[in-house]
């Protein structure tokens, strides 16, 4: 993996999310932030087995077409429903078996939020802009995870992964969340060549 | 001046409360009801020597909300009505003894931190902010032992606007009473009264479409437009349904997304242009791409709203489009 092109991507999720997160802290009732970033090389399957799925798990994702087409996903953990909706909207949603359609409703724009502020970081490096496709959003363990993914991607093709985990506090309880970033390697050079002739 | 502040007072904590017991009649076994109103210039000393101590004196939950208008509120119970009212609460008989037990007082504190929130709805309704009232206190005993508390708290002979909410609550035939006051310092009133004032005078009220996806934002977006007197004429989830209700009500305004399955707000914005070049189009988004700005208002587009915002940018673009 190129190391440059590795650390180009990371600045532009970290700087994306930073910016979102603070207007989140400021707008809404919890605080959000970054508490890591880390980048790895493999097949969506290899992203999403960095999440802990041992409770009910609901994924966000964005496939972002166009000349340089990436995935964006961000997962919940399902139980901690009350803290993330508390947090967004000051109430909190009561948890529920399974994912439930105000659930749907509240972590898709949720995630709609957070990962357009990763896809505006990457867009505005490219010097390129597009309305993206709606987001979707889907609940359930990493198989059911990867079939959804398969239907837009290739999911035995490598990529560059971004892994971005968040805290969510609201008053003394917190909780994390996960943002992924699947970067095809033209997209990854495309951002690094950008990146040296600005320089 | 005097009255006009009072009855401002009284008219955001009534309706605040109303909703509050409405909520609570119909989630509780109980029914929730007012029974009166009122707002005085005085010491809280003294609103507290007009209630009813009995022997057993009065369990008390209080709390202060901190910030740049601090304010303070307390609701009064009768311990002697403690079955009543935690039937009609939680909806089963705590004991009727006089000193309460801790699971007695955590039922009120509770009860009482619903009720107390509503004062604190009512004031953050008036001033247009959030705030984060202390956690809740719970205290019994007469208007001496209540007073030697809430005296750490405030100064117990400065004058303040005090309005006092009476309650009952009902379960079969039995009744409870509690009475509620907020202790709102001169400052904080006078500040309600100059934002009620500037809200009627600045008020021009619009015709608005709201065009999202997303069935939260678009009952956000219309509680936050209704809140600022705007009549939301209609809803819709998609391109269709945007440029069937748009032809059928003619807003003024249109709040449009951007990112919609089918058609994206940018073909919408194009659609919608075509029927009527006039109408003013704000573009609600977490969308934030330089070229993607430009490009949308080069098709006239009269602002950009980002995802998420807050009440007062709302109200900021709004003013900028009129």
């Amino acid at each position: 993996m190129d190391a440059k092109a590795s650390g180009i991507l990371e600045r532009l999720a970290v700087s994306g999310l930073e910016k979102c997160l603070a207007r989140l802290s400021k707008v809404s009732a919890g605080t959000w932030r970054i508490t890591g970033a880390r980048l790895s090389w493999g097949t969506p399957e290899d992203a999403l087995r960095q999440h802990d799925f041992t409770n009910p798990t609901a994924a966000v994702y964005f496939n972002v077409k166009g000349g340089f087409p990436f995935t964006l996903m961000m997962l919940f953990d399902l139980n901690e429903i009350e803290l993330v909706s508390k947090c967004f909207l000051g109430y909190a949603f009561p948890r529920a078996p399974g994912l439930t359609q105000p659930q749907e409703v509240l972590l898709l724009e949720l995630g709609n939020i957070i990962l357009n502020s990763l896809i505006n970081s990457v867009l505005n490096a490219l010097k390129r802009s597009c309305v993206p496709p709606a987001p979707r959003c889907v609940g359930g363990d990493l198989r059911r995870l990867l079939e959804e993914l398969g239907g837009g991607m290739d999911l035995k093709q490598n990529f560059r992964i971004i892994t971005v985990t968040l805290a969510i506090q609201c008053d003394t309880r917190a909780s994390t969340s996960e943002v992924f970033g699947l970067i095809p390697e033209e997209l990854a050079d495309e951002l690094e060549r950008l990146y040296k002739e600005e320089r | 001046m005097d009255d006009k502040t009072n009855e401002l007072l009284e008219r955001l904590a009534v309706s605040s409360l109303e909703k509050c017991l409405a909520r609570l009649s119909k989630v509780s076994a109980g029914t929730w009801r007012m029974e009166s109103a009122g707002v005085r210039r005085e010491t809280l000393e003294d609103a507290l020597k007009r209630h009813d101590f009995k022997s057993s004196g009065a369990a008390a939950v209080y709390f202060n909300v901190p910030g740049e208008f601090p304010f303070a509120s307390l609701a009064l119970f009768e311990p002697d009505e403690i079955e009543y009212i935690s039937k009609c609460f939680p909806g089963y008989f705590f004991s009727g003894d006089r000193a309460l037990k801790p699971s007695e007082e955590v039922m009120l504190l509770e009860l009482g931190n619903i009720l107390l929130n509503s004062v604190v709805g009512a004031v953050s309704d008036g001033l247009k902010k959030i705030f984060m009232p202390a956690v809740p206190r719970y205290i019994q005993g007469d208007a001496r032992r209540l007073a030697g508390e809430l005296g750490a708290i405030m100064d117990l002979q400065r004058n303040f606007r005090i309005i006092t909410l009476a309650l009952d609550s009902r379960c079969g035939k039995n009744v409870s009473r509690s009475e509620m006051f907020a202790v709102i310092p001169e400052e904080l009133a006078d500040e309600l009264e100059r934002r009620s004032h500037g809200a009627a005078k600045t008020a021009n009220i619009m015709k608005i479409l709201i065009v999202d996806d997303n069935v939260m934002i678009r009952g956000m977006l219309r509680d936050l437009l209704e809140q600022m007197g705007h009549e939301v004429a209609g809803e819709a989830e998609e391109s269709e349904g945007a440029i069937r209700v748009f032809t059928a009500v003619r807003p003024e305004v249109v709040f449009l997304d951007l990112i919609m399955p089918g058609k994206s707000g940018i073909e919408v914005l194009e659609e919608l242009r075509k029927i009527d070049p006039g109408a003013k189009i704000v573009i609600v988004t977490a969308v934030e791409q330089e070229r993607m700005d430009k490009k949308i208002f080069e098709k006239g587009v009269n602002a950009i709203i980002r995802k998420p915002f807050s009440y007062e940018e709302l109200e900021k673009t709004i003013a900028q489009i009129m």
